[in-house]
């Protein structure tokens, strides 16, 4: 029963991300149509409750929203996939520190990264089958904007998570026993 | 935090490379199709309520604002009693044109109407979801109109059910065009990354007018003559510029979109 309902969550959670981002890029004026939620979420997730789980809920949101994607299959999951992975090693051996600045700092380090890598395979792309050069001036100031917006909205949930939800999770009230 | 062995990467990797190509070999289809039915609903819900929201926008925030607004429409009422008198002078017209255009019915544009349903989903490029797909007859670089035959984009990717536009203000937008002057320029009609439209290469000895129109030129396999466009909005002709370019306006709102017909063919 208890798998159960955890795959009936795990499902769950991957509509409601995928709601929640297609509420943002269709409802919300630019320039917060350009906050990338499936990323914000997916690290928001992997720092407060890491598992692998996320990795596969990231995995599968982000194929789901590719669907809806005029980019070429794969790019944005891959640079989603492997961006999340590089920011879960730094937060493992650099940013070890869990406050919100850090969490922060690791959310504008790691969107800067995805959507650099997202540049980067779109760029090979285009020079493999011949089609015409990014507008990579353009591509900077809504990136700008996504790592801003983002990394905000990141900050201020983290910081919701802190000072309020985290006294409800059993994990935390088990610690706050154990160490008074 | 959650710690990964070096084998736990390569399975990783492994599984998303599996995911690509089972992909692109079209296995996950059915799988596709269902995220996309399910997803398409909700894509459409919110757009008809982005819409609907954008319908209030237009109110006036002072005074000021109220006057000139007044202004303008008394200028405009007085313009389209001209407009009534050239009207009668049309309709004769008019009647000589229909016969035109039973000559471009006999050459039978099929169209496929469909439901814009969404936005693509990343922020590169500006395109529409529409709810029509391969299934409908739609190819890419067919154009796509709304209204009396207002060019808004073309076809850049096409699933089973749905079809993605790439409006005329993307960067990656490039449409033959021609322009109605009395030189009848021609030239391209390029996306200035959905801020702005321009019209580039018309050359530097013809004559353009703010106002006048742009419509397909027809150049294009895809794209039929006599799309309109939109109208020249600023007329650039530098000294050192090999051409000159205008800068439009476009025929309709394109943030607004909700039903769009495609010319699937001729």
């Amino acid at each position: 029963m208890q798998t159960l309902w955890k795959i009936i969550m795990f499902f769950l959670s991957i509509f409601l991300i995928l709601a929640a981002h297609i509420f943002v890029v269709n409802f919300l004026p630019f320039p917060f149509s350009h906050i990338n939620i499936i990323f914000s979420l997916s690290l928001l997730i992997l720092t407060i409750s890491p598992s692998s789980r996320v990795l596969w809920l990231a995995l599968i949101t982000s194929y789901v929203s590719e669907l809806f994607s005029s980019i070429p299959f794969g790019i944005g999951t891959a640079a989603l996939f492997i961006s999340l992975l590089i920011i879960n090693w730094f937060q493992l051996n650099i940013l070890t520190n869990r406050s919100v600045y850090m969490i922060f700092l690791s959310a504008i380090l790691g969107i800067s990264l995805y959507r650099a890598l997202f540049v980067l395979l779109l760029t090979v792309n285009n020079y493999f089958y011949s089609l015409a050069p990014l507008p990579y001036r353009e591509i900077l100031a809504d990136a700008g904007w996504e790592v801003l917006l983002s990394s905000l909205l990141l900050f201020f949930l983290y910081l919701l998570d802190v000072k309020f939800l985290r006294h409800f999770r059993s994990s935390s009230s088990k610690s706050i026993r154990m160490y008074g | 935090m959650l710690r990964f062995k070096a084998k736990n990467y390569f399975f990783l990797g492994f599984v998303l490379a599996l995911i690509i190509i089972f992909h692109y070999l079209g296995w996950l289809n059915f799988l596709e199709r269902g995220a996309r039915s399910i997803i398409v609903p909700i894509s459409s819900k919110i757009t008809h309520w982005r819409l609907s929201s954008q319908d209030s926008y237009d109110y006036f925030s002072n005074k000021e604002e109220v006057v000139s607004n007044y202004t303008k429409c008394l200028e405009k009422n007085q313009n389209f009693e001209v407009a009534d008198a050239k009207l009668k002078n049309l309709e004769q017209e008019n009647i000589e044109l229909k016969k035109q255009l039973n000559f471009l019915r006999s050459h039978n544009f099929k169209n496929v109407t469909a439901e814009v349903v969404g936005r693509n989903t990343d922020s590169v490029e500006k395109m529409i979801i529409i709810s029509a797909g391969e299934t409908s007859g739609i190819k890419l670089n067919q154009p796509v109109v709304v209204g009396d035959g207002i060019l808004v984009g073309t076809i850049a990717k096409v699933e089973k059910n749905i079809s993605m536009v790439r409006l005329i203000n993307d960067n990656q937008s490039k449409i033959a065009a021609t322009l109605l002057n009395k030189d009848g320029s021609l030239g391209v009609v390029e996306g200035g990354y959905g801020l702005s439209i321009k019209m580039n290469f018309i050359p530097r000895n013809e004559t353009v007018l703010i106002g006048d129109q742009i419509i397909t030129s027809g150049m294009e396999q895809t794209i039929p003559r006599g799309l309109l466009i939109g109208e020249v909005a600023i007329a650039e002709n530098e000294a050192y510029q090999p051409f000159q370019q205008a800068v439009l306006t476009a025929s309709t709102d394109l943030s607004k979109l909700f039903i769009v017909s495609v010319l699937v063919s001729n």
